[in-house]
């Protein structure tokens, strides 16, 4: 296994570890909520999608700008955008299965916007800490000298 | 119809109006999508006041409730990080002070909307999506952190200390979470907590997915239109008479004088 790719899986084992041992933290202290837990899943995954898909098929106008305007990719995304809706919109309808304290499935679908726009402020202000405190610890430090004087 | 005019149609505005501005090419396409985002974000920001019968409103009341914290904290990042050893655009050293008052400010804030009394209360209960930002960026913080660090320590050169530091801020919010797993806050009990820390979890992994997935999704319809595109017409190989002249332009720009 070569060096840079070794270093990568620290990294990423870096970034799930934490998470990670806090669920076993969690798990410990003996909570049910597995099905509460599957069906906010289920939903993120499914908004998460559309959603993404949605932005992306934006972007793709940008895209197109600089490839002489063609439609074929934009129809492209256009096409899954509208799938992921027609997904989310069935599986919400599926009664009890991903429903959860909303009464409907556009009750629902539009709990599931408010909460991804929520996470996705969380999001940037947890990568504003990370991000931010390794800049802050970096400028914080006297220059080093690069070379010793002659 | 109320909500749609006043949450949701805003909310559209300030998610398309942000992405618009952050991929156009063309200032004025920047400045109108900007000047929407703003607009859109005022609105939701209002949403309590202007449909406050609305669930949907909650999400204004909390972005009415922690922008305050969230931009101390920012502010206060941007001051410590330009106030210190930085070659262009150095921040005085009253910034610096500024910038540490506003971070520690920041955090106390937001802090005490969990264990003391400034939750984000809405008709007598806490704010439910206060419930989902919490535990998100806790649990978001504690793994970029702890993936900061290691990057540091593992990709620069002589990072120790930085990778330190930075090991701290993951252990800090890693501890918080666990207390707030184990202990009781005056609004938020540790019960509570830990159901939407779960829910928080779910949320993390099912929106890494389904991004996941549309980005493949994307990358597979650009992929498909370039490789259906018709080859690109390859030029002629050069006559020799070509090759003479290319020859002789290298030859005038090398060599050099001599010493």
């Amino acid at each position: 296994m070569s060096e840079v790719s070794k270093t990568w899986k620290v990294i990423v084992m870096a970034i799930s570890v934490p998470p990670l041992l806090l669920m076993i933290i969690g798990a410990l202290l003996g909570d049910d909520i597995s099905n509460l837990a599957f069906k906010r899943f289920g939903n993120a995954l499914i908004t998460g999608y559309t959603f993404s898909t949605g932005l992306l098929f934006i972007n793709m106008f940008f895209y197109a700008d600089s490839r002489q305007r063609p439609l074929a990719p934009l129809f492209g995304m256009l096409l899954a955008t509208i799938f992921g809706t027609m997904i989310t919109l069935w599986l919400l309808s599926q009664g009890d299965l991903l429903l959860e304290d909303n009464g409907s499935a556009r009750a629902q679908a539009l709990s599931n916007i408010v909460r991804i726009l929520v996470s996705s402020l969380a999001l940037i202000m947890a990568v504003v800490v990370s991000v931010g405190g390794v800049f802050v610890a970096i400028t914080s430090r006297p220059n080093r000298n690069l070379f010793e004087e002659e | 119809m109320q909500a749609a005019l006043w949450f949701w149609i805003p909310a559209i505005s300030l998610v398309v109006g942000t992405g618009t501005a952050l991929s156009s090419r063309s200032e004025n396409i920047k400045n109108f999508s900007k000047s929407i985002a703003i607009i859109g974000f005022i609105f939701v920001l209002f949403s309590p006041v202007t449909i406050p019968e609305s669930p949907s409103s909650a999400a204004g009341h909390l972005l009415g409730s922690i922008i305050g914290p969230c931009a101390l904290l920012i502010t206060g990042i941007y001051l410590l990080a330009f106030s210190g050893n930085v070659e262009v655009g150095k921040l005085s050293s009253t910034d610096r002070k500024i910038g540490s008052v506003c971070t520690f400010f920041g955090l106390i804030w937001l802090e005490g909307m969990h264990w003391w009394t400034w939750t984000p209360m809405l008709d007598g209960e806490v704010n439910p999506y206060w419930l989902v930002f919490w535990p998100t960026f806790l649990l978001l913080a504690t793994g970029l952190s702890s993936g900061a660090a290691f990057s540091l320590r593992y990709l620069g050169d002589s990072r120790e200390n930085e990778s330190n530091f930075m090991l701290v801020i993951s252990s800090l919010t890693f501890t918080l979470t666990v207390l707030g797993m184990m202990l009781d806050g005056p609004n938020i009990t540790s019960e509570t907590f830990r159901d939407h820390f779960w829910l928080a979890a779910s949320d993390i992994f099912g929106l890494g997915i389904g991004v996941g997935l549309s980005i493949l999704v994307f990358a597979l319809v650009i992929w498909i239109y370039e490789s259906s595109l018709p080859p690109v017409k390859s030029l002629d190989v050069p006559s020799q008479q070509e090759l003479e002249q290319a020859a002789s332009i290298i030859s005038n720009h090398i060599g050099g004088e001599q010493e």
